[in-house]
């Protein structure tokens, strides 16, 4: 079964399988699909039995009934992963893929084999001065709004209008692109998963671009410090999706820890 | 155990300059992946050496203008022939500032992934050798005769394998009697007939020729890249295919076969491909040699293909080749008859496409080609290079 879609609890989730060998599960990011790996993907079929999936809400998949937890994308993929017979793959994530996978590492040891993250999302990156300033902006703004309709409720109308002027400035794209899946994004986001971070036990290899501006790499150290068996790999001059930006030299490191060659 | 430090040198003068610059890429990119401590060697289009971390990069070689003096870890130098010195040597003028301190470049192997002149002919080869340093690749004889299409295809043919015949000349001659060569060519095959330099890769200078006038114009073009050119007949629908081999002791890869339009892969459709449609001219392809249209395994019988192997592995050792090799065979339009064309010594992208499709990774590639360099430089110092007897301080005076 090269590629097609499963029903999982009620949701029609696409996936795409391909090549021979041990199993290995990718799992995309946040806006992200199947398409995402393109590379990545090939490299590993090439080796082998490779799997990837579309997170509900997210490529060809159908959104989520309501408002989702990262736990529900959890049981989501588990779910697949029974329909799939992948018992123990290999798992490579990315951003918010990475959540996913350290919810499944941490409670379902038993299902993880070896980990690759890279640019991983879980870790509460540490506020930049820039997004301190927005958060303060966004708070004066709400403060000016209520304390103006309360002196003249007609200002609502106002203000409303002027909000969705500057909401744009204000929010991340993710945010924005979210659609339906802003309250979900906001569910998940707002899950700081360092607390479990302790409790994986898979060996892991974290690969890091040391441009990246969504998950800096004190995301990635503060995963390695906490990670009892893990190695952090950084490129020079990659960003937030080094596979892409480094193609080359992450797929070799991808296939060569896959392999089991690397030692941690 | 310490990560060993591996040289890797690229650039170069040669028409191969930038493709060089790629495949080192992808060497250094496996060697790091392997665990190896990388020391970026770049020599530029005049022969000057650079050598630093700040090298590895490809992205900054395809800006206009770029000056690798201008980067903080790039240090001019240069390798001494003198065994004794055991560091690079810092350019007289090559300090940086009042304040530069001058750092202490070495490696405990040399990696040459230079392509064409001056880095695949045997004469780095010949530098590391007196240097005294382990080298990844073939030695000084097996690079020269690489690059010597008419030198190989006597070794070839003594080898019993089957080449082409060819008609050759020296410029200097070709001038004084042009049209007995051209009589010479004539009588030897039938048109259409290919012109090639003697010594160049990447199918620069090749030329068709189905004329006499064509093939004056050819040598024309081909004289301008080589003193010596050869004139072989032309092959009619023929296809290409290409096998990589790693020794000693010699192992054959899968078979691939480029696909192509025309007749001869040309330099662009070689190295340029991978550059249409993107961003325009001046983008660089990353993926270099592997970026080529080919099939693998090449779309031949299984008997045909071992064969195909087997003459590789003998052309291999018919130059007595080291490290990795990609030989390059013709194959006639019956599907059973093949020449051997020519054998790269320091194939593009390393061949290591071929060496994935044959379950050999990269990273592991290149760890066995480090050995392997390691290995003969051992071997090679059980070789006695001098004696201790002074044969003078023994002799009569002769006044």
């Amino acid at each position: 079964m090269p590629a097609g879609f499963l029903s999982i609890g009620g949701l029609r989730i696409r996936y795409r399988r391909e090549g021979r060998g041990p199993a290995v599960l990718m799992l995309h990011g946040w806006g992200g699909s199947i398409e995402s790996f393109e590379p990545l993907f090939r490299a590993i079929a090439s080796q082998f039995d490779a799997t990837a999936i579309d997170f509900p809400g997210h490529g060809q998949s159908s959104l989520p009934p309501g408002p989702w937890r990262v736990s529900d994308f959890l049981d989501c993929t588990l779910d697949l992963m029974d329909r799939l017979e992948l018992t123990q793959p290999h798992i490579v994530s990315h951003s918010f893929g990475g959540r996913v996978t350290i919810k499944l590492a941490a409670y379902r040891p038993e299902r993880a084999g070896r980990l690759l993250f890279t640019a991983a999302a879980g870790v509460k990156p540490p506020a930049s001065a820039r997004r301190r300033l927005k958060r303060l902006a966004g708070m004066l703004a709400g403060k000016a709004e209520r304390a103006a309709v309360r002196l003249a409720p007609s200002s609502a109308d106002v203000f409303r209008r002027l909000q969705d002027r500057i909401f744009p400035y204000l929010a991340s794209r993710d945010y924005l692109n979210a659609g339906a899946l802003r309250q979900t994004l906001r569910n998940v986001i707002d899950e700081d998963l360092t607390p479990l971070l302790p409790s994986i036990r898979s060996r892991c290899l974290l690969i890091w671009g040391d441009q990246d501006q969504d998950t800096p790499l004190s995301c990635g150290e503060t995963m390695h410090r906490l990670i009892p068996d893990s190695r952090l790999v950084v490129l020079p001059g990659a960003g937030h999706f080094p596979y892409l930006d480094q193609t080359h030299k992450f797929n070799l490191m991808a296939l060569r820890f896959l392999r089991g060659e690397d030692a941690a | 155990m310490p990560k060993q430090t591996v040289a890797v040198l690229f650039g170069g003068r040669s028409v191969e300059h930038e493709v060089s610059i790629i495949s080192a890429h992808q060497a250094m990119d496996a060697l790091e992946v392997a665990g190896y401590s990388l020391l970026p060697i770049f020599l530029d289009k005049h022969g000057a050496w650079y050598a630093g971390k700040d090298l590895y990069n490809l992205r900054q070689y395809a800006m206009p203008g770029f000056r690798p003096e201008t980067l903080r870890d790039a240090h001019r130098v240069s390798l001494s022939p003198d065994p004794g010195i055991r560091q690079l040597v810092l350019h007289p003028h090559g300090a940086k500032g009042f304040f530069y301190k001058p750092p202490v470049l070495w490696a405990d192997v040399f990696f040459p992934v230079l392509h064409g002149t001056f880095g695949e002919d045997g004469c780095l080869q010949g530098l590391f050798e007196l240097a005294d340093v382990p080298y990844v690749g073939c030695g000084v004889f097996a690079s020269a005769a690489g690059m010597d299409k008419i030198a190989q295809k006597e070794l070839f043919r003594r080898a019993g394998l089957p080449v082409l015949d060819c008609v050759w000349t020296h410029r200097t001659a070709y001038q004084s009697a042009e049209e007995a060569f051209l009589s010479k060519v004539e009588a030897a095959f039938p048109y259409p007939v290919i012109a090639k330099p003697n010594s160049l890769g990447s199918s620069i200078g090749i030329r068709r020729c189905s004329s006499r006038e064509e093939l004056r114009d050819a040598l024309a073009v081909a004289f301008t890249f080589d003193q010596r050119v050869l004139v072989e007949r032309a092959l009619v629908g023929f296809k290409e295919v290409n096998c990589s081999i790693i020794g000693p002791p010699a192992r054959a890869s899968v078979c691939e076969m480029p696909t192509h339009e025309g007749d001869l892969l040309t330099f662009d459709a070689k190295y340029k491909s991978g550059g249409k449609g993107a961003k325009g001219a001046g983008k660089m392809s990353k993926a270099g040699m592997a970026s080529l249209n080919r099939k693998i395994p090449a779309p031949i019988s299984e008997p045909l293909s071992e064969r195909i192997q087997d003459c590789a592995a003998a052309a291999f050792q018919a130059v007595g080749g080291h490290g990795i090799s990609r030989v390059d065979f013709l194959l006639e339009p019956d599907g059973d008859t093949f020449y051997v064309n020519e054998i790269n010594t320091l194939p593009g992208s390393l061949s290591f496409y071929l060496w994935e499709a044959s379950g050999m990774p990269f990273d592991r590639l290149v760890t066995l080609l480090v050995d392997g360099a390691v290995e003969r430089h051992r071997q090679s110092r059980q070789t006695r290079h001098s004696l201790d007897v002074n044969l003078l301080a023994a002799a009569r005076p002769v006044a």
